[in-house]
């Protein structure tokens, strides 16, 4: 097999060793662990104190099951697409020397383009369930769905947050505005009513035109000032 | 004769190092050492060669007729290791075969089992594998190697190969450089470099010289030591024969130094005693007379 005509999966395999089906099992397993564990956490802390079954009716309908649902999710699209394997850090200059080189990066960063969105709304129908199950929150298929339009703008919009320059202000700036988002989605569904609104429309429109268009951006910027340099 | 690289002119500004313009070649068939202190630039020349730093102005022609190192098949030609970090620490031998399997045309999964048995690294199909984080130094460098070892290439570049192994394994380097290169006899090239040449000496055909950027000296191992002879002589000669030295190094008895050859006869009217040097020798002698040149 020649390797310029490798798949998007493959190349998303060679950085990652996870195909795209994968790579979107072990994000959903990720965001979901972290958000239960978050709310778990919570849980046993202020039951621990006010007793299980008046922490557990505190707990329908609190606000707080709803803004870790984006926080934890965006943490984990942060992660995810803050790696983007410089030439000083592990592996970068292995990945530098793929037969494919750049194309095989552009591949496996055009292969996150899909596989993010696409793991973000699987976690978010998996936490859905979870929810459900536990009885916590009746709004909360409006609340997933909010998040969900939301985070898609975030992510498009932490392509172009990638290209800044220091590795420390584009960390923290990435990661503050997809939890500030991605909270920000979830609350909005919270307290207004539990109907999708125009504003989430528009924030999921405007995320699935600009996820390209960020992508191909970051790509012409990772190559000019972080690739060939 | 047939070159697996002819560097022309290359250069490389960063802030505060400046690599260049090199002009050097690398023979076919031949395993050839890059020489130089650290901070001499091999590091830089090296990925600039392998496409992983961009060059400034210059340009390599790869196998007498390639520039293009962008190119897959161009890539896939040429085998490049670096001693730190190469492959992401999350990784272990498993995931490593994995991912040099579809980055590469000529990954080989049964060589890279076999040399891995050779470095001791276990296999990639153990059940219970380590991740690269957990290795030692020598460990991760074999690793990097076993990986880039197991492929079909034609030009072998390797970014200070021997400096985090064990003397054992470092000969075990040796074999498998020659190894390599008698494969194909002829058609395949070794690249690698060192600041310390004793310990891959006998591995070594060629040699670039390299200090502060700059190539300073290149030849065949047996005709740099025709070129250059080891001067010993009594301190009280010193004075007399240091004009002819290229480096010389005095105590209160003797002295030591590397001179050129055709001032053999010069020197021996000095009461001196001339030998070929070592590659060792040459080195520090190459490289302490470019040190005190800079320094002037």
């Amino acid at each position: 097999m020649k390797k310029n005509n490798s798949t998007l999966s493959q190349a998303l395999s060679i950085y990652t060793g996870d195909s795209i089906p994968k790579f979107i099992l072990r994000f959903t397993a990720f965001a979901t662990l972290l958000y239960a564990g978050t709310v778990l956490f919570f849980f046993l802390m202020i039951a621990l104190q006010s007793g299980f079954s008046r922490t557990y009716e505190d707990f329908k309908g609190d606000a707080f099951i709803a803004m870790y649902i984006g926080m934890d999710i965006a943490i984990v699209i942060a992660v995810t697409l803050l790696s983007t394997y410089e030439k000083d850090e592990p592996g970068g200059k292995f990945f530098r020397s793929v037969s494919e080189g750049f194309d095989a990066f552009t591949k496996m960063r055009t292969a996150l383009t899909l596989a993010v969105p696409a793991s973000t709304i699987v976690s978010l129908a998996v936490i859905f369930l979870i929810n459900t199950a536990a009885g916590f929150d009746k709004k909360i298929a409006a609340i997933c769905l909010s998040t969900g339009a939301f985070l898609l703008l975030a992510i498009a919009l932490a392509n172009f947050l990638n290209m800044i320059g220091s590795k420390t202000a584009r960390g923290l700036l990435t990661t503050l505005m997809l939890m500030i988002i991605g909270a920000g989605g979830a609350m909005l569904a919270f307290e207004k009513d539990d109907r999708l609104g125009i504003i989430q429309i528009i924030a999921a429109v405007l995320g699935i035109v600009l996820l390209p268009v960020s992508n191909r951006a970051f790509l012409a910027h990772y190559r000019k000032k972080r690739w060939d340099c | 004769m047939n070159n697996a690289i002819e560097i022309n002119g290359i250069t490389k500004k960063y802030k505060d190092f400046t690599l260049g313009e090199i002009k050097a070649e690398i023979p076919c068939g031949f395993a050839t050492a890059l020489i130089g202190a650290n901070g001499a630039g091999k590091t830089t020349l090296i990925d600039i060669l392998c496409g992983i730093t961009a060059k400034n102005s210059g340009e390599a022609v790869y196998f007498g007729n390639m520039t293009d190192i962008d190119s897959t098949e161009l890539k896939n030609r040429i085998g490049y290791c670096s001693s730190a970090n190469f492959l992401p620490l999350d990784w272990n031998l498993k995931k490593t075969a994995a991912a040099c399997e579809l980055a590469f045309d000529n990954f080989d999964r049964e060589k890279f089992s076999s040399i891995c048995r050779r470095f001791k690294l276990g296999s990639p199909d153990d059940k219970k594998q380590k991740k690269i984080m957990k290795l030692s130094d020598g460990n991760k460098m074999r690793t990097y190697l076993a990986a880039v070892l197991a492929r079909d290439t034609d030009l072998l570049v390797l970014d200070e190969p021997a400096s985090s192994l064990d003397p054992l394994a470092r000969d075990l380097l040796c074999d498998l450089f020659r190894e390599y290169l008698s494969e194909r006899d002829g058609e395949r090239t070794v690249l690698f470099s060192t600041h310390n040449i004793a310990d891959m000496e006998f591995a070594t055909d060629y040699c670039i010289f390299m200090a502060n950027g700059k190539v300073i000296e290149q030849g065949f191992v047996e005709d740099l030591k025709q070129k250059y002879i080891l001067v010993h002589g009594d301190a009280e000669n010193a004075d007399k024969a240091r004009p002819f030295m290229i480096s010389f190094t005095g105590g209160r008895t003797s002295f030591e130094g590397i001179a050129l050859a055709e001032n053999r006869d010069m020197l021996s009217a000095y009461d001196t005693a001339i030998e070929a040097p070592t590659l060792q020798q040459l080195s520090v002698g190459i490289l302490r007379k470019a040190e005190e040149d800079e320094e002037k």
